[in-house]
């Protein structure tokens, strides 16, 4: 139906509207042809209009801002005047990021690094939710509540849970004084310290994430089937391979997707450092992609800004086409 | 003939028999091992902290350590057990062999709770108290509303209106958006899988193809375009744009329409009804569950939403509540801890109350995108 649909379509696209008594007769469509006809261009007229915010909204608040950081990306524009009174740069910002030792390359880089190291919650995510949804995945009283109560963090303000967060990691807070209360001297600057920001801040990622994993992984369970585990017992496997041989590729659909959608959202990660640190943290080792992007903005920097996103862009593109090849893949 | 029949009977309720004990073998034997060490660990952690949070109550660390040392103690008598016992089950019927696994399970499950609403608990505690004790103690000492008087006073002073004034913001920028971003996105969604017109798949294409711009590349181009709109000094930058639709919702309500037969449009309108009349008396209430639930997660999310709003409201009497709480618990803020909570509390509460009532609703959501991605 689908197809038919394209294919009509495209016909009538490439038809004028007095050609459409030629077009193919389609399922139910009427012989009589000025009637369908009518019909027809009633239809379009209706199904435009319906549309119509969609598309109008669409060029407004997308397609403009979307040219427009495009072209910005070779000017130098501050953000206060138009984009065409601002002088046009040529490739200044690009080599401003892809300079091996500018300021701002030197930092964008480290915003990168930064975001990938924000990304290592994800297979930790994935590992902790298969495990949770395993167990979850059973005829037992209450087991309802646990899946709501998982996945509470991540529905909840991330401003409000970041800001917990944050007196409960900050240099006198909780955690540290808990340390000193054991007779630790000195408390960890789990907020300033590299190594403590990028555990802190994965850690508030796993705790946010790992119920919608969770949950992800108990709807692919159903598609498990008990007779293939069945045989499998008659041949004699043990329970650690049915797990591994037999629920874990029945689970590869799922893993792909919540792996790849959470790389793409992981690589625009913005609140939870940005609110976490109250910025970029102590020599930026809480700034991400985004947030670099961001503090363009008050710099008045939007061509860096504009060029530092599409390096981004580039990267959320290759795993995207990367998804696409794959999903194409096992569609086949 | 027919003994082979009987035979064949056998064997399926044989089969079915089997199916329940595997299912159990696979559960209890695969995460023994791994639910103990979990439990001890958690319950190792959970005894520092009662160690060092609450000294006097070292008697419920003690017990938790012996919890712990005892649970890994128990791991190969129990694991052998359990063994002998799936073993045994081939030749003798036994109580629910399900039982041991699902105490086990349902302890780690507890266990892991009790860590993910630490925070909250924290949080809500530590509102009760005075700002001197908030890291120093777990249960308030002295039980006090100062935090939520503080937090009234410093609101008042970051904007105009204070709390109250933020919280009317928030709903401004999230009920008005909610209700027409679905009727517009309901209407689209209806366009795209019912109707036949000129360019349909071409212009969903180009729809689907902005799914994937992300928003960092956009976001500064529209701050800029919603200045020269006038709009930042309001709360209509985050409003206005979000009117005209939203393509995952309509992504969403499309698959919904495709569901329901074209027969039942097709007798709507040999009754002589309209587009419009087919939509709202025929395919709208067929979709209302789906509706209803982008209604809820639409609703979370522009409630949630912080980096919106931190690019495009410039204005500080037009901050929303994630913005408030940001300001009063920033980095130059003075603000005095518990209060800084206690706002963060009051922004949670509208989410608390949804998600409350339409939890079932959410969380199908979310199992539906499962299977259906």
């Amino acid at each position: 139906m689908q197809t038919i649909d394209i294919e009509a379509n495209t016909m009538e696209a490439a038809t004028s509207m007095d050609d459409m008594q030629v077009a193919p007769e389609k399922k139910g469509r009427k012989p009589n042809h000025s009637l369908s006809h009518t019909l027809q261009r009633k239809e379009t007229l209706i199904g435009w209009l319906y549309i119509s915010p969609m598309v109008i909204g669409l060029l407004v608040f997308t397609a403009i801002p979307f040219i427009m950081s495009l072209i910005a990306m070779f000017y130098d524009w501050d953000g206060i005047h138009g984009l065409f009174e601002s002088a046009f740069v040529g490739g200044k910002w690009f080599q401003s990021i892809f300079d091996t030792h500018g300021m701002n390359s030197e930092m964008y880089w480290k915003a990168m690094g930064n975001t990938l190291i924000f990304a290592i919650q994800l297979p930790i995510c994935l590992v902790i939710g298969f495990f949770l949804a395993i167990a979850m995945n059973r005829d037992m009283k209450g087991v309802q509540v646990f899946r709501v109560i998982y996945y509470i963090p991540g529905v909840m303000s991330v401003v409000a849970v970041s800001i917990v967060w944050r007196n409960i990691f900050k240099e006198d807070g909780t955690i540290n004084q808990l340390l000193f209360n054991m007779g630790v001297k000195e408390g960890i600057g789990w907020l300033t310290e590299n190594a403590g920001v990028a555990f802190t801040v994965n850690l508030l990622l796993v705790w946010k994430g790992v119920g919608y994993s969770t949950l992800m992984f108990i709807a692919g369970l159903q598609s498990v089937s008990p007779d293939q585990i069945e045989a499998a017992k008659i041949d004699g496997a043990n329970s650690w391979v049915i797990l591994m041989k037999i629920t874990l590729p029945a689970l590869y659909p799922t893993i792909f997707y919540l792996f790849v959608t959470g790389l793409i959202g992981a690589l625009q990660m913005f609140n939870e450092p940005y609110i976490l640190l109250g910025g970029y943290g102590t020599g930026n080792n809480g700034m991400t992609a985004v947030s670099f992007v961001y503090r363009c903005k008050d710099a008045g920097n939007y061509g860096l800004a504009s060029v530092g996103a599409w390096v981004l862009a580039f990267f959320i593109f290759i795993v995207t086409a990367i998804q696409m090849y794959f999903d194409r893949k096992r569609e086949d | 003939m027919e003994n082979q029949e009987y035979m064949n009977e056998q064997a399926s309720a044989q089969a079915q028999k089997n199916k329940k004990k595997l299912f159990d073998y696979v559960l209890v034997r695969s995460l023994y091992i791994a639910i103990t060490v979990l439990l001890a660990i958690f319950s190792i952690v959970t005894a520092i902290c009662i160690f060092a949070l609450i000294p006097s109550a070292w008697w419920m660390g003690l017990a938790l350590l012996v919890v712990a040392i005892a649970a890994v103690g128990l791991i190969f008598p129990v694991y052998s057990y359990i063994k002998e016992r799936i073993a045994r089950e081939g030749t003798k019927k036994r109580g629910n062999p399900q039982l041991v696994g699902n105490v086990i399970v349902t302890i780690v499950l507890a266990l892991g709770s009790v860590l993910m609403l630490f925070p909250f608990l924290w949080m809500v505690l530590a509102t009760l108290k005075p700002h001197t004790e908030v890291f120093t103690t777990f249960f308030p000492h002295k039980w006090t509303l100062e935090a939520y008087k503080v937090m009234w006073e410093s609101a008042n002073y970051l904007m105009k209106g204070g709390m109250v004034r933020g919280f009317a913001n928030s709903l401004l920028t999230t009920v008005p958006v909610v209700v027409v971003q679905i009727v517009v996105s309901a209407f689209a969604a209806y366009a795209f899988a019912k109707l036949r017109f000129i360019g349909k798949n071409v212009i969903f294409l180009i729809l689907l193809a902005t799914m994937m711009i992300p928003f960092a590349v956009i976001m500064l181009p529209q701050a800029w375009l919603y200045g020269q709109m006038h709009l930042t000094q309001g709360p209509l930058a985050v409003i206005i744009p979000k009117f005209f639709g939203s393509i995952g919702t309509v992504f969403f309500l499309r698959q919904f329409f495709y569901s329901i037969p074209d027969s039942i449009t097709e007798a709507a309108r040999l009754d002589g009804a309209g587009y419009t009349r087919t939509f709202l008396s025929v395919l709208f209430p067929l979709v209302m569950p789906a509706i209803a639930t982008q209604a809820i997660l639409s609703f979370i999310g522009n409630w949630n939403d912080f980096l919106g709003p931190l690019l495009f409201i410039d204005n500080k009497n037009w901050y929303t509540l994630p913005l408030l709480v940001n300001s009063l618990g920033g980095d130059a803020g003075t603000t005095e801890i518990p209060s800084v909570l206690a706002a963060s509390l009051i922004s949670l509460v509208p989410i608390i109350i949804v998600f409350a009532i339409f939890q079932k609703k959410i969380i199908g959501s979310i199992v539906f995108s499962a299977v259906k991605g």
